[in-house]
């Protein structure tokens, strides 16, 4: 009764609101003239009579709010007139609007970009059909000394009988399917690396995986001995084949395997990894495919390897935890056939990140993330904040009016912020926009991500547009929570006494915003200075010259060591190799070394008999090389000369060529030509030519003492070693290199890769790195711009009388700004040496971690350059706060009194 | 006049009640009941008597109608429902309670303790 009384009162409150604000006013008056009319008849003038009667009745505006209160119509029509209170406010300064707009946007960017990172990584559901009811099957396997367990990928993966066991005794999945990754070789007149999955035969059919053309595995593709046949991803079709449909039918030779092509995937299809396979064939294939790992065992029929993904869709109406209960039964069924082995089951929902190995690593690197991504929007939240402050000054007499007028402080303190909602909803909605072009940049700094163009959905959906607009919502809450509960102090005698610039806590507010700003600053210096460092040791990278040539370099590896080849044959192999490589036509220079310089480093011992440098041995660089190293690689020999077939195969000590500066430092003053020293492995070198120092260790680090030993059957260096091929120009005649290698021995692999790339990929880190800390140092340049406007603009108001004073005595606009850019400048200058220091301090951990390329840790460029863009960018963002109360007109300034 | 006493904070809703439950009222003459059955001696602030009386209508204890007093002015009127006799009954006999309770209290001789 009680209940539906007031909620009709509630309802009627909400609906008729205007009514019953009138029929509130209406009794409010009839009670003052009943009043006025007693008043009257006790003898007083009608109109001192109805101005007792007000009086006594005591503060209208205040009973009648009470009373909305007491009618319960409060909370939403209180909301209603805030909002439209708060619209109007906002429409009167366009310029704070706009900027805490922009800042919230950077924010909330960042940090929705990282949330929709994560959501498309190891929430968002794959790219199949179906996807909601997708599961993956992992398991932890206890591995006793009696049970050893084989690891290929991650411990959590699933042995071929144990998913054969779950896909057969299962009533959970309305189908189970395996694969595993590998990477085979097309051989061709264009042979290249592919990215494969061996797949269970009913792998498309769980999927629900749609052809393009063809048809994909039957159940005769999958016995063992058949199945050479392959299913090519519509991605490689078009690269390879140009989207050639008579492709099907054809074969492909995949590490010397003929496979015949008998299905095109659908375009929309790209499996369940992050990296969409080029090809799928027959799981009954991996032998075959993976002859190191499967040499010696047929892991097909071992149960005690992990090398297999399980996926499959959960039937109608299960869930992924009755599932994990039936297939925990099967594993103990198994178990039981080797006491003493342990299996868990754990079914997770289908994302492409959500192995258990993958979902440890990934929640810290979340975190991380997350914490780079909180700092932003903290930076945006103490900017808002300060803007607010800011504002707070300006508003301070209409808030204390308000409260002199019986305004209630909680009521007033949520109309600040209602009006912080009402830009957080738009700052929400532009960050999404930034989460749109963002996470495509962010997710290739992720570690291990595939070079390929990445199948991850990104797109905004539902819960990211929740997640932005809640997080703006947040961030706006927090930012102006303080500033309202400062603005709102009840302290109204200095506000209306005042014009509220200098209520009391005005100087502590002033230091707290200049901490934030030198802060704010700092960060954005730090940042700035690391991102032109990275940038200018990329530059300088790219045009470094290690002192050997590059270009047109390819660098052949071969698995010699692993096809157990010993000494004498790698050496033949070796050989026969280089020679039938320099007889191809545009081949400018083949040599051997068992280093590839710039990314690897052998060190070796040195000592030298009756040496000035004393007994015991040195710790050099070294490389063991071929004859025509130096040839090949445009190295200039500056005293004696580079050792020749002739001078290896001699007896003896073999022939070296050393570095200028080991020259110096085992044989300074003397001539060290035809001076013996022995290395490691009890080899004897003599010394025959000196090279000048060049940059084998580092890119763009000049290296101390080295040598280069000549290969030989002795030292064992032709089973470690490339072959550097040096063409003139065309890249053509390496398609020969396979069929080279395979008439020399068809089991051993080859990888020809360009030398330029390998160094490209040297540089990856530092290029990624950089793109992040830029993207950030500019994100919080254009903080530090709204943190310095903002104080500036504060200080102008707080000080606009004596502005006006000054510009009565005659003070100069410059003048002006130059009180106002001085006041502000120590603190900009204070969180530019701060942030200087720290960059500093940075710089060093990044050369140290070999990322600057031989760019010095203080680079003037880039510590000079931050520091005057910075500056100037300061400066500018002081002027523009300042110009307009420096011009304002004195009288003005002063009649606002 | 006897001396005016400030109102125990509650207490408002109490005599607001005890008045309206003499007859049909307005707010006015709510004011005038308490000031008269309380012989003047209780202080009202006139506003705040809107804000007692918009909640005792929101919780069902009185309800309310417009209408023309003696005087030919319209009027809110207030009038007591069954809830709000039965409040009524419960409040003042807790109040006379503890009334009895505080005033025995007060009495009490060094002997009786």
């Amino acid at each position: 009764m009680r209940l539906l009384a007031s909620m009709r009162s509630f309802a009627s409150a909400l609906f008729r609101r205007s009514h019953l604000e009138d029929d509130m006013e209406e009794e409010l008056r009839s009670h003052i003239e009943y009043r006025a009319d007693d008043l009257e008849r006790s003898g007083l003038p009608r109109a001192e009579a109805e101005r007792r009667a007000r009086i006594e009745f005591g503060g209208h505006e205040r009973f009648k709010e009470e009373c909305r209160e007491a009618l319960g119509t409060h909370f939403l029509a209180a909301f209603f007139q805030d909002v439209r209170y708060g619209l109007r406010t906002l429409r009167r300064s366009p310029g704070f609007t706009v900027v805490a707009i922009l800042t919230l946007t950077i924010g909330v960017g960042v940090n929705t970009s990282v949330f929709s990172l994560i959501y498309a990584l190891a929430i968002r559901p794959l790219p199949v059909k179906d996807a909601s009811s997708l599961a993956s099957v992992y398991q932890e396997s206890r591995a006793t000394s009696q049970h050893p367990r084989g690891i290929e990928g991650a411990p959590s993966y699933v042995s071929y009988p144990e998913y054969a066991n779950y896909r057969d005794g299962n009533h959970v999945f309305s189908g189970l399917a395996a694969y595993a990754e590998t990477t085979v070789s097309l051989s061709g007149t264009e042979p290249e690396f592919l990215h494969g999955l061996l797949a269970s035969c009913n792998y498309f059919d769980v999927l629900g995986a749609n052809l393009a053309t063809g048809r994909s595995f039957g159940p005769s593709d999958c016995r063992a001995g058949a199945g050479s046949v392959a299913v090519l991803s519509n991605g490689f079709w078009q690269r390879r084949f140009g989207g050639d449909p008579s492709v099907v039918g054809k074969t492909l030779t995949l590490d010397r395997q003929v496979f015949a092509v008998i299905g095109i995937t659908a375009p929309e299809f790209s499996g369940t990894e992050l990296q969409v396979p080029d090809l799928w064939v027959p799981i009954s294939m991996a032998p075959q495919l993976m002859p190191d790992t499967f040499a010696t065992h047929d892991w097909l029929a071992l149960p005690n390897v992990s090398w297999l993904h399980v996926v499959g869709h959960l039937k109608p109406g299960i869930s992924r935890r009755q599932a994990q209960a039936e297939l925990n039964v099967l594993a103990h069924q198994m178990d039981a056939n080797s006491p003493g082995a342990k299996t868990t089951v754990t079914v997770n929902a289908g994302a492409f990140l959500n192995g258990p190995e993958m979902r440890a690593v990934g929640v810290w690197f979340a975190a991380g993330l997350f914490a780079l991504a909180g700092l932003v929007l903290l930076m945006a939240c103490v900017n808002i904040a300060n803007l607010l402050l800011a504002r707070a000054t300006a508003r301070q007499q209409e808030i204390g009016v308000r409260l002199a007028l019986g305004a209630n402080r909680h009521r007033l303190i949520r109309q600040l912020l209602t009006e912080s909602v009402l830009f957080a909803i738009p700052g929400g909605l532009a960050g999404l926009i930034v989460a749109l072009w963002l996470p495509p940049v962010l997710i290739h700094v992720l570690p291990e991500m595939p070079e390929t163009s990445l199948p991850v959905n990104l797109a905004p959906n539902f819960p990211i547009l929740c997640y932005s607009l809640l997080a703006s919502l947040a961030a706006a809450v927090v930012s102006s929570f303080a500033p309202a509960l400062h603005t709102t102090q009840p302290d109204l005698l200095t506000i209306l006494k005042d014009d509220g610039a200098s209520a009391g806590h005005s100087r502590s507010r002033t230091r707290l915003r200049g901490f934030f700003v030198a802060a704010q600053v700092s960060g954005c210096t730090l940042l700035l200075v690391v991102a032109s460092l990275l940038a200018r040791g990329l530059h300088r990278a790219q045009d470094l010259n290690p002192g050997f040539t590059t270009r047109n370099v390819f660098v052949m590896s071969f698995d010699l060591q692993q096809k157990g080849y010993d000494g004498p044959r790698a050496s033949h192999f070796e050989h026969q190799m280089r020679d039938r490589l320099a007889s191809l036509p545009g081949v400018a220079g083949v040599t051997s070394s068992v280093v590839l310089p710039c990314v690897t480093g052998d060190l070796s011992g040195v000592t030298i008999p009756g040496s000035k440098a004393g007994p015991g041995s040195t710790l050099v660089l070294a490389n063991i090389v071929s004859a025509d190293y130096f040839k090949t690689m445009e190295i200039p020999i500056l005293q004696g000369h580079a050792f020749t077939e002739q001078e290896i195969e001699t007896n003896g000590p073999a022939p070296a060529v050393i570095s200028r500066a080991m020259a110096r430092r085992f044989w300074l003053g003397e001539d060290p030509i035809g001076k013996q020293f022995s290395a490691s492995k009890d080899q004897r070198y003599r010394v025959v030519g000196i090279a000048p120092d060049l940059e084998n260790l580092h890119l763009g680090e000049v290296d101390g003492p080295f040598y280069y030993g000549a290969m030989n059957a002795r030292n064992n260096g032709a089973a470690e070693a490339k072959i550097f091929v040096r063409t003139s120009g065309s890249s053509e005649l390496l398609s020969a290199v396979p069929e080279i290698v395979r008439q020399l021995d068809p089991n051993v692999m080859v990888i020809t890769e360009s030398y330029e790339q390998i160094l490209g990929k040297q540089l990856t880190p530092a290029r990624t790195g950089a793109l992040l800390v830029g993207i950030l140092g500019v994100l919080a340049m254009l903080l530090a711009i709204v943190g310095v406007m903002g104080v500036v603009s504060y200080a102008a108001s707080q000080r606009v009388r004596e502005i006006g004073i000054r510009r009565a005595l005659g003070a100069q606009t410059r003048d002006v700004i130059t009180l106002l850019v001085r006041q502000n400048a120590r603190v900009v200058a204070i969180g530019l040496v701060i942030g200087l220091a720290l960059a500093a301090g940075s710089a060093v951990l990044l050369s140290a971690a070999d990322l600057l390329f031989g760019v010095s840790p203080l680079d003037p460029l880039a510590f000079l350059g931050t520091t005057i863009l910075l500056a100037a960018v300061a400066f500018f963002s002081m002027l523009i706060p300042a110009w307009r109360p420096a011009r304002v007109d004195p009288m003005i300034a002063l009649r606002r009194e | 006049m006897a001396e005016q006493a400030e109102l125990l904070p509650g207490t408002l809703d109490l005599l607001i009640l005890k008045a309206v439950s003499l007859g049909r009222l307005h707010g006015y003459g709510a004011l005038l009941r308490i000031e008269q059955i309380s012989q003047g001696a209780l202080l009202i602030e006139q506003g705040a008597l809107y804000p007692a009386l918009f909640r005792l209508v929101r919780r069902g204890l009185l309800k309310a109608s417009w209408g023309t007093s003696e005087n030919n002015r319209r009027a809110k009127f207030y009038e007591l429902t069954t809830a709000g006799r039965k409040r009524l009954r419960q409040e003042a006999d807790g109040w006379n309670r503890l009334v009895n309770a505080i005033a025995s209290a007060l009495a009490a001789q060094p002997e009786e303790v």
